[in-house]
């Protein structure tokens, strides 16, 4: 990347006010980032901070009061409600907070759907499985929501938000309803997609133990950014593998990589996957952290 | 609770909804039947009196007191007399005491010797004066005796003429003596007769008082009665006049009670005469059950839809309340404190449901009995409503169930506990009834119902006559063939959506793909309310198919039966005559009316002269007489103002007429001579009139049927078995019956102009003195038709349990869509931030309705057109009327189908706009917000 880095979100001088019964609510007030183009963004920032506000103002679902958001070079402020709608089921793939698949689709159709959506031909059946496993889901691909633990459920929301090939992939809090472990692989898992995909990736989280995780994180406080790591840093960050030293642990950073070494799909699906069975072994060390605790109950 | 009611409210006014209309429903029941009733009976004895002209409500009783001891026998009548009205429940109209003693001998004072009198009756009539006015002399004084004791009496003038007796002069009776040996005189004081001659109080005429003096009646009970009646031979006569206007339905038990008791148990028994009332109230009894069984079964279904209405909706509260339910079960509350809690609950409502239901049922009541034909009203006939005892009955009943269905399926939930939600959510299964098959059994005893019932078709309209009622298994056949198909098409339904989806798997848009999906996983829980739809739509078309077909077969045989719109029989004069019997009619000759005066009827378009012999005898077998009806027609005339449905004869009507014309000395036959008695075309036929007259004609064809033809009659015999009797029909030239036998009284056939109506007809024969004794109005006819409380009840039912159904039927489908869309509300959210549109979204929805609510109407409606085709035949014959004459058709107006899409449109449009409504509100953040809560 280098000095060809990209700002594929800019936001400029962002402000949201909800009118509420007891008078106007400043939930931003102007804030400025830039986001480069195949990262994993981090927003990070105390419940009520204001991030899930910018996210979705970032994602077209909400419109802020000033400023504006520029996606690929396009003013979204300046499409129409139809085509910011477009907007979002080609370019961007959402991950909410709590599960939010379908219910009456079972994981491949779940998947299969964003594509639909986004209107792409062709076979979809090999890029579905293609992102199931990628998520560690391939043995379980025709399995209903219902059947599915909270954490299985979230593989599959990230699966289906990658599966159309969207520039943008916005996450709201994705591992706010998991735990430690099962976050931190998400997280990877992310990471691992921004290479893989070369998607950018913007979450956020008030969960300080993932900040590190990020290429560049950006911190809101009341409305207001309080911190942007530059972008230099993050582009030379990513060169390295050393630009989250300031913020976190090395040995993390380093185990990242190593992990980026290999061929990653299939390590982080086999990771899950024994995660899954209760073998945790393995995955302790890709982790590092309690990976044996992923085991949850399967319905 | 209360609160717990208010943060249920939909669901709880959808119960109160559901609580409201079952207990109407149930409420009009008694209340509309009462009230027809109550018509019937005054209709029963209105047709009664306007047919005779007699008033039918009435007693009468005889005795011929001879040398009655002390008078008891009398006294005994005259208690009788008195209480009877009483013991009957009925309101007095006319209390008539005609008594007469056995006719004396008597002698004028005056000494005349041309007294044509070999004695008088002397007797008395109660309140004579009142009704009677004197056409010479007076009234008797009120003392009644004249200075020097004889007693003032009035006669009729027949009296006067036939015993040639003047006024004024005092007569002597030879053997009739007071108490005191004295011999008794009268006076004849003055002549009277009928102040009104339409008063119900000359149920004796005084035309029949040809040798009856009548004197004062204290005056008369003082001398004959009491202990001076042992003396006298008296004839008691006993007219007791009620009003019958106040006969209710429920008074008519008590009087049929009495009345039976007066004229088969009580002392009295043998002087009382069969009253005419007694057998037009068994008529009505007989009636009565028949009606109110047929609207009881007609009523099954849509309290069955109501039922399973409560019993769905509040299954589904109690579902949405499972939590709350259970957490408070592991917190230890007991299965007993959660059913009293659901049971009050239900109680409450319910008595909510009553307070507004029962005014809603006599709402019901009113349009019930205004209903003309299926969903068509007429405002302006009016229904007496009153509430008896039966009312209240059927309301606790009903509110009773309502509470038990409100309250059951608590019982089930109240058993549950949070760890048997768990489980119980993680599993899917088919239903049940698909599992035993129930729909291809349902579909199994119908159609075996159908078999039997089609196979004994014939045999259907004689038990109907027989007096038994429609058969109930007839129509639950028919009920259940209808849920049967139902059933069977939610079986086919999801895999007929398969079939689509896999047919276009790869081609469908996001929208259509989202709503498969949702109906291949979540279509089951969408079967009931489809089931409601399938039920209420295909109900509502086999019931306004049944409705206008009754309605238009009965409108159509009374058309047939009355051929033309008028028929008048002129009272024809007998030219006086010279030989001493005047009495043999054979040989009276009449004198023919001016003819012509008939061309002056106001409003007619055509008429014509009929001449028609309903004595008449025919010889079928070598020397066997059977007894026809000879119908003389002029032909042109005849056919300018009588028509035949094409379907009926193998030719066109007025071919037959016009071989009549050609052939003076020929005649049409009915087809039964020919199909029983072997007659063909070209054989001669001997017929006669009444009085003997003898016709010879040449046979020129036969007819099937002929405009008021009757083919055969069904006679039902006292022990209640149902014959059918041929009826022989000759149809001849009227100028050849004329010439043959002879000029007798002939009736006018009009047929009016559009428009017109026959009370021009009536005020022109009044202002041209024209006498009738027969007067048939075929408008008339036709009314009492529309008006028969059966046919009227019947549909006033069947359109007010598919206004209820269809209430019900939108109510559950909006409760369901509101439920699965804020359920789905999160999932929406999702979608529409996915990059879902709005448009995206409606074409889902909509999707997901066609697959659900608007297939469902096309099951509807091909269900319902399938039986109606099947079962509507068979279930005419057991609305059929004793003279149905014509082959039933099944009527399927399409006006009646209009409304009823009309209807089904409206509704589902309703609903549309009301789930897009919904949708527009969804705010994507929010319901975001929502899902993360």
């Amino acid at each position: 990347m280098g000095e060809n880095t990209k700002y594929i979100i800019e936001i400029q001088n962002v402000g949201r006010t909800f009118s509420t019964a007891s008078g106007d609510f400043q939930a931003l007030k102007g804030v400025n980032a830039n986001i480069p183009e195949g990262m994993l963004t981090i927003l990070k920032g105390r419940s009520g901070s204001g991030k899930t506000t910018l996210l979705n103002i970032v994602g077209a679902l909400d419109n802020p009061t000033t400023g504006r958001v520029i996606i690929e070079g396009q003013d979204v402020g300046k499409l129409s409600a139809y085509q910011k709608e477009n907007l979002r089921r080609k370019k961007i793939g959402f991950v909410f907070q709590s599960v939010s698949l379908i219910p009456s689709m079972n994981a491949f159709q779940n998947v299969e759907f964003s594509m639909r959506m986004a209107g792409i031909r062709g076979d979809h059946k090999k890029r579905v499985e293609e992102c199931l496993k990628m998520v560690g889901l391939g043995s379980r691909m025709h399995h209903m929501p219902s059947e599915m633990s909270g954490g299985e459920q979230q593989r599959v929301a990230i699966a289906r938000a990658i599966a159309h090939g969207p520039s943008i992939i916005l996450a709201d809090e994705p591992t706010a309803e998991l735990d430690s472990a099962m976050a931190a692989e998400v997280t990877k898992l992310f990471q691992e997609m921004t290479r893989r995909e070369h998607v950018t990736i913007v979450m956020t989280t008030h969960d300080v133990g993932l900040m590190d995780a990020g290429d560049m994180v950006i911190e809101l406080e009341n409305g207001m950014q309080i911190s942007h790591n530059a972008e230099p840093t993050a582009t030379e960050a990513q060169s390295n593998g050393e630009a989250e030293a300031e913020n976190g642990e090395k040995s993390e950073a380093q185990e990242y990589a190593d992990a980026q070494a290999r061929a990653y799909a299939e390590t982080v699906a086999e990771a899950f996957a024994e995660s899954e069975a209760g073998a945790g072994a393995e995955a302790v060390t890709f982790t590092g952290s309690e990976a044996g605790s992923d085991a949850e109950p399967k319905a | 609770m209360l609160q717990k009611l208010w943060h249920k409210k939909w669901m709880v006014m959808c119960l109160l909804l559901g609580c409201i209309l079952l207990i109407a429903t149930v409420v009009s029941f008694p209340l509309y039947r009462n009230a027809a009733f109550d018509r019937m009976i005054k209709d029963e004895f209105d047709d009664y009196l306007s047919e005779t002209g007699l008033w039918p409500a009435m007693n009468t009783m005889l005795i011929i007191a001879k040398n009655d001891r002390n008078g008891e026998s009398i006294k005994t009548m005259e208690n009788a007399m008195n209480e009877m009205n009483g013991v009957m429940g009925v309101t007095e109209k006319e209390k008539i005491f005609y008594y007469s003693l056995s006719k004396a001998p008597l002698k004028s004072l005056w000494n005349r010797a041309d007294l044509g009198t070999d004695g008088l009756r002397l007797g008395y009539m109660s309140n004579l004066p009142k009704h009677a006015k004197m056409i010479s002399g007076e009234m008797y004084s009120e003392s009644g005796i004249t200075e020097d004791g004889a007693f003032e009496v009035v006669v009729s003038q027949d009296c006067l003429v036939n015993n040639n007796l003047l006024v004024g002069e005092t007569l002597e009776y030879a053997g009739l003596a007071n108490a005191q040996k004295e011999q008794i005189r009268i006076k004849i004081v003055g002549v009277f007769q009928e102040m009104d001659s339409t008063d119900f109080y000359w149920q004796v005429k005084p035309s029949d008082m040809g040798i009856v003096a009548l004197m004062q009646e204290d005056l008369f009970r003082e001398t004959f009665l009491g202990e001076n009646a042992t003396r006298y031979s008296i004839t008691c006569s006993y007219y007791n006049l009620f009003e019958y206007e106040d006969i209710t339905a429920q008074k008519a038990d008590q009087l049929l009670e009495k009345t039976k008791y007066y004229t088969e148990e009580s002392s009295i028994r043998k002087t009382m005469s069969e009253p005419v009332y007694k057998e037009l109230l068994e008529t009505y009894f007989a009636k009565r059950t028949r009606i109110e069984a047929a609207l009881f079964i007609l009523q099954v279904p849509v309290l069955i839809l109501l039922c399973a209405f409560l019993f769905m909706i509040s299954g589904q509260m109690y579902d949405m309340e499972r939590n709350e339910i259970s957490v408070m079960k592991s917190r230890g509350g007991s299965s007993g404190q959660m059913f009293r809690l659901y049971l009050y609950q239900s109680t409450f409502l319910t008595l909510l449901g009553a307070a507004a239901g029962i005014p809603l049922g006599t709402v019901f009541c009113r349009l019930l009995g205004s209903t003309q034909n299926f969903l068509e009203f007429n405002v302006r006939r009016k229904l007496n409503i009153t509430f008896d005892q039966s009312v209240w009955e059927y309301a606790i009943v009903a509110m009773v169930g309502c509470v038990l269905i409100m309250t059951i399926p608590a019982l089930k939930h109240s058993r549950l506990t949070i760890v048997k939600l768990k489980q119980s959510n993680a599993i899917r299964k088919r239903s049940w009834w698909e599992k035993i098959f129930l729909d291809v059994i349902l579909l199994g005893v119908s159609l075996y119902g159908y078999y039997s019932f089609s196979k004994s078709q014939s045999d259907l309209a004689a038990t109907v006559m027989e007096g038994q009622t429609l058969d109930p298994l007839l129509y639950l056949s028919s009920s259940l063939f209808i849920v049967g198909m139902g059933l069977l098409f939610l079986r086919l339904q999801p895999l007929v959506i398969q079939l689509i989806y896999l047919l276009g798997k790869r081609f469908w848009k996001p929208a259509s793909y989202a709503s498969f999906m949702e109906n291949v996983k979540n279509g089951r829980k969408q079967q009931f309310i489809m089931l409601f739809m399938i039920l209420t739509i295909s109900l509502g078309m086999y019931h306004a198919v049944v409705a206008r077909t009754i309605l238009q077969n009965a409108k159509d045989n009374a058309e047939y039966l009355e051929p033309v719109d008028i028929v008048l029989k002129e009272v024809w004069n007998k030219v006086p005559s010279s030989t001493d019997n005047p009495t043999n009619e054979a040989t009276a000759a009449y004198m023919e009316p001016d003819y012509a005066r008939f061309a002056s009827m106001p409003g007619v378009e055509a008429y014509t002269r009929v001449f028609l012999e309903e004595r008449g005898s025919v010889k079928t077998v070598d020397k066997t007489q059977s007894a026809c009806t000879i119908l003389g027609i002029h032909t042109k005339e005849y056919g300018t103002i009588t028509n035949l449905d094409r379907e009926l004869t193998d030719k066109p009507y007025r071919e037959y007429l016009n071989e009549l014309a050609v052939a003076p000395n020929g005649v049409l036959l009915s087809s039964n001579f020919r199909d029983v008695f072997g007659f063909n075309i070209g054989d001669t036929v001997d017929f006669k009139d009444r009085y003997g007259a003898l016709i010879q004609a040449k046979v020129v064809d036969f007819v099937d049927y002929w405009p008021g033809y009757q083919p055969e009659t069904i006679t039902v015999g006292a022990d209640g078995s149902a014959t059918k009797t041929n009826q022989l029909l000759i149809i001849a030239n009227f100028a050849t019956i004329q010439k043959n036998f002879g000029l007798y009284p002939y009736e006018i056939w009009a047929k009016l102009q559009e428009g017109a109506s026959s009370d021009a007809i009536y005020d022109w024969m009044k202002q041209n003195n024209i006498h009738v004794v027969k007067f048939a109005d075929k408008a008339n006819a036709l009314k009492k038709v529309v008006q028969d409380p059966l046919l009227q009840g019947t549909n006033g039912v069947l359109t007010m349990g598919f206004i209820v159904t269809i209430i019900l039927c939108a109510v559950g489908y909006l409760i369901y869509w509101i439920m699965s869309i804020r359920s789905r509300e999160m999932i929406f959210g999702v979608l529409r931030a996915c990059g879902f549109h709005k448009g995206e979204l409606f074409h889902m929805l909509i999707n997901e309705q066609i697959f659900s609510g608007v297939l469902s109407i096309f099951a509807g409606i091909g269900i319902g057109t399938l039986t109606s085709r099947m079962f509507v035949p068979m279930l005419q014959t057991a609305y059929a009327a004793s003279n149905q004459v014509l082959p039933m058709k099944l009527i399927v107006n399409q006006t009646d189908m209009n409304r009823l899409y009309v209807v089904i449109v409206g509704v589902m449009a309703m609903c549309l706009i009301t789930l897009i409504t919904l949708v527009f509100k969804l705010n994507v953040t929010k319901a975001l917000k929502l899902g993360e809560e």
